[in-house]
């Protein structure tokens, strides 16, 4: 395209009333090899546009991880579940100290009987000791 | 709508949305997480999307303004980092030159007010028509027109002046 008209276009396109096809004949014209030298300054802005519009988004994006939405009547029911499970744990610990209570004061009661059991036999067996004594004492009488 | 749905209607403008953050962020990570944001946030809120004729328009929107946020807050304060993104030029002379001609550009634009800095990305790098851009934009057509001319002459007139070095 000759200069005149390519500068023409430049000055619609400064106004900001350029088309769509007219901005593409623009850009294919600037970076093409045949620039005219005196329009030579404008070359980097369509280039830089160029370049700008190859850039590309490398990474990938994620949205499973996030996206886990729990409606509310789930959360409720994870929280009835949560709590009924903590009152009926609390429920059965109560229940099953009261059990080990109840037999720990029987065994205490038993054993309680059985140390009795067992003083009394002693005291049975420190009274038949005294005898000893006594013979003790009688023998000392005649063996001097 | 399900995840399938969703990803046919914002995929094909990962892209776009990448390259409209990039203007605003520079840096590409940052520009990357933007759109990884906007693309959770959408996702958050897609039932409000049917509710939108254009879609795509929402999500410039709001990527624009997600980009925006991002500045304004502390966070990017220590975010500008260099703009090295262009490497694909054989001749080492041409591509140095090219790549000090195009972050020169994207330097230029940075000095725009951000309406005609999105105006201007969106008709000269994305090649979008004066309606699609008003929809972005929440503005008139007509408006668009008189952004984007005052973009370009403003671009113009720094060019020149970098070009012939500070005369005129």
């Amino acid at each position: 395209m000759e200069y005149s008209k390519i500068k023409d276009l430049l000055g619609v396109y400064f106004n900001g009333e350029t088309t769509l096809e007219q901005e593409k004949s623009l850009r294919v014209y600037f970076n093409s090899n045949q620039v005219d030298p005196r329009l030579k300054p404008y070359v980097v802005l369509f280039d830089a546009y160029n370049k700008a519009g190859q850039e590309v988004l490398e990474g990938s994006l994620i949205l499973a991880k996030k996206n886990r939405v729990f409606h509310p009547w789930t959360t409720r029911a994870a929280a009835l579940v949560i709590s009924g499970v903590a009152v009926s744990a609390f429920m059965y610990s109560a229940t099953i100290k009261a059990a080990q209570e109840k037999e720990a004061l029987t065994a205490f009661k038993e054993s309680k009987e059985l140390m009795y059991l067992m003083v009394n036999q002693l005291n049975k067996g420190t009274k038949t000791l005294s005898l000893v004594d006594q013979f003790q004492v009688h023998k000392n009488k005649y063996l001097k | 709508m399900n995840q399938k749905e969703f990803l046919d209607i914002v995929l094909p403008i990962k892209n776009n949305l990448y390259r409209l953050a990039r203007r605003f962020l520079i840096s590409s990570d940052e520009a990357e997480d933007a759109v990884q944001e906007v693309f959770l946030k959408l996702w958050k809120n897609k039932e409000a999307i049917k509710k939108y004729r254009t879609p795509e328009a929402f999500a410039y929107t709001m990527t624009k303004n997600y980009c925006l946020d991002r500045l304004k807050s502390k966070q990017a304060s220590n975010l500008k980092i260099v703009h090295t993104n262009f490497e694909n030029r054989t001749d080492l002379e041409k591509h140095i030159e090219a790549k000090d001609g195009v972050s020169l550009l994207f330097k230029l634009m940075e000095t725009l007010p951000e309406q005609q800095k999105v105006i201007l990305h969106l008709r000269d790098v994305e090649q979008l028509s004066f309606s699609e851009i008003a929809k972005i934009t929440n503005t008139s057509q007509a408006n668009v027109r008189v952004s984007l001319s005052r973009a370009r002459k403003k671009i113009k007139d720094l060019l020149l002046i970098q070009y012939n070095y500070g005369v005129q």
